[in-house]
């Protein structure tokens, strides 16, 4: 019987090509090894999919996985991961999302949903707590997210059903699709929306009824009374509180960290008409919480006038603030909602098909791109009325459509003429609303992050505004003044690795870095490890933890060198080196990532020369089958 | 004493259930919270519900046996080991507010944690909190 | 001389001004700029500015002329024609 409380106890595993349901008990040594959430689905991965494996092909896995700590009381245990190989990178992907559906999950009784195989015709998954069936989706195929959401809701006659569903984009196998997740949240990011799209799985759908046990809820009880007194007392907390992520729109464009025009700047003249203060005098309507979250950074928004009137919706954050704003050269608020919104229903990443539409601008703007190209349409900066015609283009995969589908690095390959120098990603992923110029830590992670270019992998935040407390809160003082210095590039590889080992674990159990482990940086290593004690009665000192973090955060990195990734891999565009900033606090910087990217392999333990993990480092983390499996033995 | 809320606060965080139905079953069982988060969409408005610890009460009047009765230091009034699962209760109420548990064959509400109520220490909005009565 | 300070989020909340030029006397220093503006505006902003000891408050995130400036307010003299930002801290995606 599984030991642990916190945990269900149960994983489902799907079958879609023969259309069978399986219920295995979860693995004792991948609770204790892996915790759950990302770091399970990594090593799910690694065991199942191997480099062979097509992304789009039945082979792949699409792994829905929850942690221990999800549903429970500690705050922000709203999250829940999906991990599947993407098939926009070709390498280790996954994303994460707030919400209410993983908690029902567990209330229903499932830590994980494994999907494999393909489904002939279109299905979706009903999980009522422990009746699990597969429903014929053709009705529902080719709609929209909420479409499906309600058209589900109504059938179950109950409109507490929590979903995650793809929109067109990933039933079009659109490389950036993502899944949305209720209520109207996303697992947009690596493509997996289009891994489900290949299986032809348009939703699952899930109700639970019944309890998530912890092993001692007196003691999970005060400990989480007093971390969310601590996150309330943040000095970050009201702020962030009040605005969301919007709230650093005009923040990051003062620190030349607001992407504009594709990268060519980091700062937006026109930032004030899509900062928090403009979306909160023009569209708020109310704060909403992910559950159990006592920041409550969601708000929802209502157009109230103009020609996107009535437009509804919520989780409006700074990255599509500036993937269709500044990004863009867009100031039109009303139209980025109406992007966001559109989005939303096709089912696509704001971020990569932002960035996508972005580096068709510029190839516009540098005449790489003529309308022979583009099937008419003129990429001129800020034209919403063009995004707003071209998303559902990219949805179905229609004109030129079908190439912004494939992302910027495929873009270039197959537009060539010098395009590539303009195309941002790493790995294949579109560096999402960071500029390594600005903030050299930001820099390092987009390059050291294991699903390619990403912030959220290791998330340094201490240093965006220069200011010790949360740096010395975190860390003491042994790393300042440098650390909380945006522009310094010592002690950043430190932060970069803590900052992925910690979030490793994070995103393992179920919380949310947009809460106190991160951008209020309040909560930390101690704190997880208390909190998966009373609730799991693992026992769990901080050591382990922190060596749990870095299995996975290796691992991940096993399963990319078996794809081929190497340093040469860990790099940016060179825009970054050679083009200097124009912007705010960055004005003439540029970054080199090589000697932070050298002390980083050096404080992993990884090789100089290929940035691999060493035998020494793998056996140190009980990964002795890499060893073997990468040839290093 | 009773819980008096403010639904304009309410973020919809549903922390009043998990920590209601922690102290009550043991684990986080947001079914069988007494505190009860309200909406018709996703995005809210939400509404906090809870037993108003009526003065004069339907679900006690309507109790054939007379198991719900007023703990006198509290004000809360509580369902006792007399009911018989009979739902008259539950179906008397106007606010939905006490429930059927038919694992155990009996009624459930809300009695103000013996006057420590979780849901309202543990709010971070101020959406529920305890008044008390003067006398 | 003068110096423009754009206030941001809930500072201007606060104030409900968004930007304003303010007289200073000549060699005034960013400590000094900032106590002037907080004893204009009163508590509501003074303690989203400065700490109860004095010291500029650890959450102030400031600019100067369009580079991160807080770190020593007492020792940055200000000239004629600075524009200084302020934000609270936030930190995010």
């Amino acid at each position: 019987m599984f030991p642990y409380r916190g945990y269900a106890g149960k994983c489902l595993y799907v079958d879609l090509t023969r259309g069978h349901i399986e219920t295995k008990e979860y693995d004792q040594e991948l609770a204790e090894n892996y915790l759950g959430g990302n770091g399970v689905g990594t090593r799910l991965l690694w065991e199942n999919v191997g480099p062979e494996v097509e992304p789009l092909g039945p082979e792949n896995w699409l792994i829905f996985s929850t942690g221990p700590l999800c549903g429970t009381l500690v705050p922000n245990p709203g999250r829940m991961e999906v991990i599947a190989k993407s098939p926009l990178t070709g390498i280790y992907g996954d994303s994460n999302s707030g919400g209410f559906l993983g908690p029902e999950f567990k209330f229903a009784g499932w830590d994980a949903v494994i999907v494999t195989g393909q489904s002939s015709r279109p299905a979706y998954l009903a999980i009522a707590d422990d009746d699990v069936q597969l429903h014929d989706a053709s009705e529902l195929w080719g709609l929209g997210t909420s479409q499906t959401e309600a058209a589900i809701r109504k059938a179950w006659g109950d409109p507490q059903v929590k979903t995650a569903i793809i929109g067109p984009a990933g039933e079009n196998l659109v490389r950036m699709a993502g899944i949305q997740i209720t209520p109207q949240r996303s697992a947009a990011r690596c493509g997996l929306g289009a891994v489900m799209g290949s299986k032809k799985l348009k939703a699952i759908a899930v109700r639970g009824h019944g309890p998530i046990r912890v092993a001692n809820p007196d003691r999970l009880r005060d400990l989480s009374l007093e971390m969310q007194q601590r996150l309330r007392a943040n000095a970050i907390y009201p702020a962030v509180s009040a605005h969301g992520t919007p709230g650093i729109v005009s923040l990051m464009n003062a620190l030349g960290r607001f992407p504009t025009a594709n990268f060519r700047a980091g700062g937006y003249e026109h930032a004030d008409r899509i900062n928090a203060d403009a979306l909160d005098a023009r569209a708020f309507v109310r704060h909403v919480a992910c559950f159990g979250c006592p920041v409550a950074c969601d708000k929802v928004y209502r157009v109230p006038d103009g020609p996107y009137a009535g437009t509804s919706l919520r989780s409006v954050e700074y990255e599509t603030l500036n993937s269709f704003g500044a990004c863009i050269l867009n100031d039109n608020l009303d139209g980025i909602l109406a992007a966001n919104r559109l989005c939303d229903e096709l089912g696509l990443d704001t971020i990569s098909a932002g960035r996508s539409i972005s580096f068709a601008m510029e190839l516009w703007d540098e005449e790489i791109l003529n309308l022979d190209d583009t099937g008419g349409l003129a990429f001129r900066w800020g034209d919403m009325d063009l995004v707003l015609k071209v998303l559902p283009m990219i949805a179905r995969r229609e004109g030129f459509g079908n190439l912004l589908a494939e992302g910027v690095r495929r873009m270039a390959e197959t537009i060539g003429r010098g395009s590539e120098q303009y195309a941002m990603h790493v790995k294949g992923m579109e560096i999402a609303g960071q500029d390594g110029r600005a903030q050299r830590s930001m820099g390092l992670a987009h390059v050291t992050s294991s699903r390619g270019a990403d912030h959220l992998k290791a998330f340094p935040v201490v240093d965006e505004t220069g200011f010790p407390d949360e740096g010395r809160r975190r860390y003491g003082d042994k790393y300042l003044p440098e650390i909380v210095q945006p522009l310094a590039t010592r002690h950043k590889a430190f932060l970069v690795k803590d900052g992925e080992d910690f979030g490793a674990v994070v995103d393992s159990t179920g919380m949310c870095k947009s809460g106190g482990t991160f951008v209020l940086a309040e909560l930390y290593w101690p704190d997880l490890a208390a909190a998966l004690e009373a609730t799991t009665g693992m026992e769990m000192p901080v050591e382990r933890l922190q060596r749990i973090g870095e299995r996975i955060y290796n691992l991940q990195r096993c399963y990319n060198a078996l794809h081929g990734i190497t340093r040469a891999d860990d790099r940016l565009p060179q825009r970054f080196a050679e083009e200097p900033s124009p912007s705010g606090n960055a004005k003439g910087q540029t970054i080199d990532v090589e000697p932070m990217l050298e002390d980083y392999y050096q404080l992993r333990g990884w090789d100089l020369e290929r940035g691999w993990p060493t035998p020494d480092k793998l056996r140190e983390l009980g990964l002795p089958d890499a060893i073997e499996r990468l040839g290093l033995g | 004493m009773h819980l008096e809320t403010a639904a304009e606060k309410c973020t919809g965080c549903r922390i009043c259930e998990n920590f209601c139905s922690l102290q009550h079953e043991g684990a986080i069982w947001p079914a069988r919270a007494r505190i009860r988060i309200l909406s018709e969409t996703d995005d809210g408005p939400f509404t906090p519900n809870i037993c108003r610890q009526c003065a004069e009460p339907e679900c006690a009047a309507a109790c054939p046996v007379e198991a719900i009765q007023r703990n006198e230091r509290t004000g809360a009034w509580v369902v006792s080991a007399e009911c018989i699962g009979c739902e008259s209760c539950v179906e008397a109420c106007p606010y939905h507010a006490i429930f059927f548990d038919a694992r155990s064959g009996a009624a459930y509400k809300c009695d103000l944690c013996d006057g420590n109520p979780q849901c309202a220490a543990a709010c971070p909005e101020g959406a529920v909190v305890l008044a008390k009565e003067l006398c | 001389m003068k110096v423009q300070v754009t206030y941001h989020n809930m500072l201007r909340r606060r104030t409900r001004v968004e930007r304003e030029t303010i007289q200073l006397p000549a060699e005034t220093s960013l400590y000094g700029a900032l106590q002037k503006v907080a004893d204009h505006y009163g508590p509501p902003l003074r303690e989203m500015l400065f700490a109860p000891d004095g010291t500029v408050a650890n959450h102030l995130v400031v600019f100067r002329n369009g580079q991160l400036a807080r770190q020593d307010a007492r020792t940055v003299q200000l000239a004629d024609g600075d524009e200084l930002m302020l934000f609270p801290a936030i930190s995010g995606g």
